[in-house]
């Protein structure tokens, strides 16, 4: 692995009273894409707030290219490098598609750069060049995350964070999309994942982490994650293969057949 | 009849223009932050203070003063909000509410104490002049020049809002504050640019009402009240729909002070009839998004 980018060291943190995230570390090298799994509530969108800093983080420390984050404040962060397309897109409904990607440069180290980075996120998605004059709110979801990504990229970021880029897309979309990250990617922009839809994400990623109920539970590469076992019983749904449910079927019966025998 | 309609038309504009003024500060401001800043109207007071003095003791005319008095909103509004609000911006919205308030009532008191409760105004030539448009048409040309500027106050803010960087960022915030953070806006130095600019506006107000009301250390609540009815009527949020809800209780008061016996009574009531209605029949207000997702 290269130097870390991003280490999340011992993080902990929630919303009120309640812990949502405890004892978190990861790492995330230069130009890597690693992806957080797990189901829902397993504390992947918390992590991600608290990287970005729209939560506060209540212990631990976050290291950003061997600087301490931890007290920065959001915009700070964006400044720096760290740009999230937030989940549930969080488009600006009432600006123009524009306007929206005019936003995302906002912070003083893009806007020097904003007609060329503009050019190369109309070049990725060619959809918002056409949309360009229309109300954001008023374009479909899967329209809706690409100005998402878009406007995260034309902050320039050393490191990208998507958390969720597949939510409520069907699966055409879903394919676009992560054709799109996966270009990203390859043109050396660091990539933190939060997917649910758990094969889209491992076919993208080169290591992985899976966390569930506020932990890291499971960590490896990408390869090695889509072999695991404990993958696919840190989820429901997406993550079911036909293949995984006849396992557990099998297993079921094995279990009712013999009663008190080892488990699993 | 036909020259009644006509004056009620030309009135109800002008009354529009100067309402126009009270309200767009207090909707900018609320459209930002999610405050409604309750000491709004004691910044007009003040900023017809400020314009008095100038008047009459350096000699400067109301509509020459008000870039000074603008400047001098923006700075005091700016100031205000970092000493006071900024600090309770993570507070329940009743603290919030009740420090705004509690702010009125110190600036309204310290005037008492200043000035006393004397009523004063300013008295520039144009206070007092009218054009017949016809033999029974009046143009009262204070309020026209109130109107005049109400316009170029809107427009300017409007085209600010619209292409100016600072103001798409106020927009962001004002429709998202979390994702606004996330494209690097210092979400809590808009709200202060927002309130120090939403002053501006106040003050500015307050020079050109020196010439239209009395001055005293009281004006300002039924200001705020009348701005308050207005930006619940256009929707709280949207600055537009402000113009309009100042246009349409400018109307309403008009025509009922003209037509109803005894109407100039009954007018003042008007603005709570009408928010009475929008509230029923149109929760969000005219064009506002304010609760559209709840």
């Amino acid at each position: 692995m290269t130097a870390a980018m991003l280490e999340l060291d011992n993080i902990r943190a929630g919303y009120n009273d309640a812990i949502a995230v405890e004892n978190i570390s990861l790492t995330v090298g230069q130009s890597e894409v690693v992806c957080l799994l797990g189901a829902n509530g397993a504390g992947k969108t918390t992590t991600m707030r608290v990287v970005t800093g729209l939560i506060p983080l209540l212990g631990g420390t976050i290291r950003y290219n061997g600087e301490d984050i931890s007290q920065m404040p959001p915009h700070e962060r964006v400044t720096a490098g760290i740009c999230l397309s937030p989940e549930g897109r969080q488009v600006f409904p009432d600006l123009t598609v524009m306007e929206n990607l005019s936003l995302g440069s906002f912070n003083r180290r893009a806007r020097r750069n904003r007609a060329q980075t503009l050019d190369q996120v109309l070049t990725l998605f060619p959809k918002l060049a056409e949309r360009s004059g229309q109300a954001a709110g008023l374009m479909s979801g899967g329209e809706q995350q690409m100005l998402a990504i878009g406007r995260a990229l034309m902050g320039q970021p050393k490191l990208l964070a998507l958390d969720e880029p597949s939510l409520g897309l069907s699966p055409k979309m879903v394919s676009t999309v992560f054709e799109s990250i996966q270009t990203i990617a390859r043109s050396g922009i660091t990539i933190l994942l939060v997917e649910q839809n758990t094969r889209a994400a491992l076919s993208i990623a080169q290591r992985g982490y899976v966390l569930s109920a506020g932990r890291v539970v499971h960590e490896g590469t990408a390869a090695d994650l889509a072999q695991s076992e404990m993958v696919q019983k840190a989820f429901v749904g997406a993550a079911f293969t036909k293949q995984s449910v006849r396992k557990s079927r099998r297993e079921r019966r094995l279990a009712e057949s013999n009663p008190g025998g080892a488990g699993a | 009849m036909a020259s009644l309609i006509f004056q009620i038309v030309v009135d109800s504009l002008l009354l529009g223009g100067v309402y126009t003024l009270m309200a767009v500060g207090l909707s900018l401001a609320f459209g930002v932050t999610r405050i409604i800043n309750f000491a709004h109207g004691d910044i007009v007071m003040y900023g017809a203070y400020a314009a008095f003095f100038a008047f009459v003791s350096l000699n400067i005319d109301p509509l020459l003063s008000l870039l000074f008095v603008a400047i001098l909103g923006a700075i005091g509004g700016y100031l205000l909000f970092k000493l006071t609000l900024d600090r309770i911006l993570d507070a329940p919205g009743i603290n919030q509410v009740l420090l705004t308030f509690g702010l009125g009532l110190v600036l309204q008191n310290v005037a008492v104490i200043l000035w006393t409760g004397d009523e004063r105004s300013t008295t520039p030539s144009y206070a007092f002049d009218s054009w017949f448009l016809s033999d029974d048409i009046v143009v009262a040309k204070g309020r026209l020049i109130a109107f005049g500027l109400a316009v170029a106050f809107v427009v300017l803010l409007l085209a600010w809002l619209r292409w100016s960087e600072l103001g798409r960022a106020t927009r962001a915030v004002s429709q998202n504050r979390a994702a606004a953070s996330l494209m690097g806006i210092n979400v809590r130095a808009m709200y202060a640019l927002s309130f120090g600019l939403s002053s501006s506006f106040g003050t500015a107000t307050g020079a050109i009402m020196s010439f239209l009301l009395p001055i005293t250390p009281f004006m300002g609540f039924p200001i705020l009240v009348k701005a308050f009815a207005i930006i619940i009527l256009g929707g709280l949020d949207s600055i537009v729909g402000t113009v309009i809800g100042a246009f349409l209780l400018a109307t309403a008061e008009t025509t009922i002070a003209y037509v109803v016996p005894q109407g100039i009574g009954w007018a003042e009531g008007v603005a709570f009839f009408l928010l009475v209605i929008v509230l029923i029949v149109r929760p969000t207000g005219i064009l506002g998004t304010v609760g559209r997702d709840a």
